[in-house]
């Protein structure tokens, strides 16, 4: 998650700073499928999703001076604010927004790594909200569980609890496929 | 075998989802829009404050503005606040600081200690009733006055210094002959008219504007046997000095400050500055400020229609200038920081074709029973129509440069003229949003407008003045100009730059402003 940025990112980065039009413009583009993907793991609502790219990206011109490239890429660092405003958003609906029916879902590795993004973000849509969330923060976005903590209001300890059985969850699932799993237990908390 | 979390890893870390036709242009739109509006606690939302807040804002900076000019004027002038503060003012070393109420018929020279070496501290004439009387200077300049003895004394040598080279002139023998005078108060003709007298602290340089005052009226023969006395006063050790003489050596002098006693008919009557003094003062600074407007309309190849989308709003500014009579002519030149806002109140609206890979593209009904009987789904292209509402406060500020060409006609205390002219303005800054021709809100920035932040534009201003002392002045304005107002033109941008625009930019200012005027004789 840390990769160091590239050339013209830093050029757009540096134009945004100068309030540049056409460096923002060419800097959402670059951005905008990467960050739309991310924000859609937490929003399921497709008008929601663009409302949270808008705050994002907005929130992202307006703190580009604050970035430091040396902590990480510039699709990283703007990853990360609009994952914030995603679950801000998800704080603001009292309950996690299920479209389709929970439809008890036995998949595999093989099924993991076959299914079109959709469904198998559905598959892990059947998961406890709560769970969902520090899984994606975790796992796939890389914040500490102390960060995780912190940007859902919850204790370190909590956040550890939540993904154990988010794994746990997964597993189950996986189980029942009849599908060997191989088990990371480096990963285990 | 790969671990389900390393899977998971890599497909969401490598995961992008790329918007629908039309769905990024639309989410830009959306976020051009969303940075024009500040965030909420920024204390940089000057141009797009309420209009509450920028009407008491202006009015604030006005008032402050008056205020700050009265209080200035105020302090010039320590006059003292009674007559018993007055009698009380003796040695003649401190300097009086309050001023003897305007009562009529205040004659007490008794009062005042006239021991020998000792700097008389007041002169005065009993002007409310007409009665004789008065001393001898009081009745010459026509002043109730003190006189800082050192300060008066001073001035007069220095003055008579001037005039006469090599001679030396001592403070304290110019200051023996108006106390000679100032002690015997019968000794003199009657006191001038009631309407020439005030009630006035004398500093240095303000008695020596009295004496000014009291020789010219000697030459024109007004009161000629007092303006003879100030002659003989100011001449008695100088035989050579004349008149004309003395009026080249005053120059650039203030005029005589009066406290305005604005509710008194006696008040009045003591004050009537007829005098259209500032008609023909050579100099004088004025300060202003208060509410700018400003309108903007589209020119060139936009259609007309667009430009009802740009509202008149208001703003403000403010500056200095100097005011300069030479040639028989008034000008004015100034520098001043004008910030315009005008609103774009639009609703974009755009068209965008998509293919539905799911559309219904023909469906079969059983023509007897009226059942469906089939759906075939496939390529459909769609038109999906966005609407975007914009409402932007366009944000244009600039240091201005006025240079006016002045007339003004004069009734009393009242004033009111015109003034055409040029500013030359230097871009400070700019934001806002404009439309296309084709209709298209186009969000600029300061960067976006043309890389010569010069401009310049004719303008024209009413102004009308009450004058509230013989210095000072209250003014109100109103002044229009006219600019181009347009994005940078194609040679100088990139191709990935917004779309041009070009309009006129049509600017207003209501000021309320404070003029000092400063005397020459």
């Amino acid at each position: 998650m840390g990769s160091a940025p590239e050339n013209h990112d830093l050029q757009w980065i540096e134009g945004c700073k100068r309030g540049e039009r056409a460096a923002q413009k060419a800097l959402f583009k670059s951005l905008v499928p990467y960050l739309r993907g991310a924000v859609k793991r937490y929003v399921w609502d497709a008008d929601t999703v663009e409302d949270v790219l808008q705050e994002a990206f907005i929130r992202i011109f307006r703190s580009v001076d604050r970035y430091d490239p040396q902590k990480g890429a510039v699709r990283t660092w703007a990853a990360r604010i609009a994952v914030n405003v995603a679950l801000t958003e998800v704080k603001k609906r009292a309950k996690w927004e299920r479209t389709g029916v929970e439809v008890e879902m036995k998949v595999g590795p093989d099924v993991l790594e076959n299914l079109a993004m959709e469904e198998l973000m559905e598959v892990l849509k059947a998961m406890p909200e709560e769970q969902y969330v520090v899984l994606n923060l975790h796992l796939i976005e890389g914040f500490s569980h102390e960060e995780v903590g912190n940007m859902l209001g919850i204790t370190t300890e909590l956040s550890r609890q939540r993904l154990t059985r988010a794994r746990k969850w997964v597993r189950q699932r996986m189980e029942r496929s009849g599908e060997p799993l191989a088990r990371n237990k480096d990963r285990e908390t | 075998m790969k671990s389900w979390e390393d899977i998971l890893k890599r497909r969401f870390s490598d995961h992008v989802a790329p918007g629908k036709p039309g769905q990024d242009d639309a989410l830009w739109n959306a976020i051009e829009s969303g940075m024009a509006v500040p965030p909420s606690g920024s204390g940089a939302v000057a141009g797009l404050l309420g209009k509450k807040t920028r009407w008491i804002l202006g009015s604030a900076a006005a008032v402050a503005l008056i205020a700050l000019g009265v209080g200035f004027w105020n302090d010039a002038e320590t006059a003292p606040s009674s007559a018993e503060d007055l009698t009380e003012q003796n040695p003649p070393s401190e300097m009086p600081t309050a001023a003897e109420e305007l009562v009529p018929s205040v004659s007490t020279p008794a009062a005042i200690p006239a021991e020998e070496g000792e700097m008389p501290t007041r002169t005065e004439s009993d002007v409310a009733d007409g009665a004789e009387g008065g001393t001898a200077v009081g009745a010459k300049v026509e002043n109730e006055s003190i006189l800082n003895g050192e300060g008066a004394a001073s001035a007069v040598a220095a003055m008579r210094n001037k005039v006469k080279d090599g001679t030396a002139q001592t403070g304290e023998r110019s200051v023996q002959a108006i106390k000679e005078n100032g002690d015997n108060p019968a000794s003199d003709g009657p006191a001038g008219p009631p309407g020439r007298s005030s009630n006035v602290l004398l500093s240095g340089s303000d008695f020596v504007a009295a004496v000014g005052t009291a020789t010219e009226q000697a030459a024109s023969g007004e009161d000629a046997e007092a303006g003879q006395d100030a002659v003989n006063l100011l001449s008695e050790e100088d035989g050579d000095m004349d008149i004309p003489s003395l009026q080249e050596t005053l120059r650039f002098v203030p005029l005589e400050l009066r406290s305005p006693q604005l509710g008194s008919d006696v008040a009045a009557e003591l004050l009537p500055m007829t005098r259209a003094v500032n008609a023909e003062v050579p100099l004088a600074l004025r300060s202003y400020g208060g509410l700018t407007f400003s309108h903007f309309n589209l020119k060139g190849e936009h259609p007309a229609e667009l430009s009802g989308y740009f509202h008149t709003d208001f703003s403000a500014g403010g500056g200095v200038a100097m005011d300069v009579r030479k040639w028989g002519q008034s000008f004015s030149l100034g520098l001043a920081w004008y910030d315009y806002v005008h609103l774009l109140d639009y609703v974009e609206t755009t068209t965008h074709e998509f293919i539905d890979p799911e559309g219904i593209q023909s469906i079969e009904i059983n023509e007897l029973t009226g059942d469906t009987v089939a759906i075939i789904t496939g390529d459909v292209v769609g038109l999906a129509t966005q609407h975007r509402y914009v409402r932007s406060y366009n944000r244009y500020n600039a240091v201005v440069i006025p240079l006016e060409w002045r007339r003004e006609r004069s009734r009393g205390r009242w004033h009111a003229g015109w003034g055409v002219g040029v500013q030359l303005l230097v871009r400070s800054g700019g934001k806002g949003h404009s439309l296309s021709k084709e209709g298209l809100v186009v969000a600029y920035s300061d960067s976006d407008l043309p890389g010569s932040r010069l401009n310049a534009t004719p303008t024209g201003r009413l102004y009308m003045g009450y004058q509230i002392a013989p210095e000072w002045r209250l003014d109100l304005s109103m002044g229009a100009g006219l600019q181009r107002f347009r994005s940078r033109r194609v040679a100088e941008v990139l191709l990935t730059e917004p779309p041009q625009w070009d309009g006129q930019l049509l600017t207003g200012q209501c000021q309320f402003g404070v003029t000092r005027f400063i005397s020459s004789r």
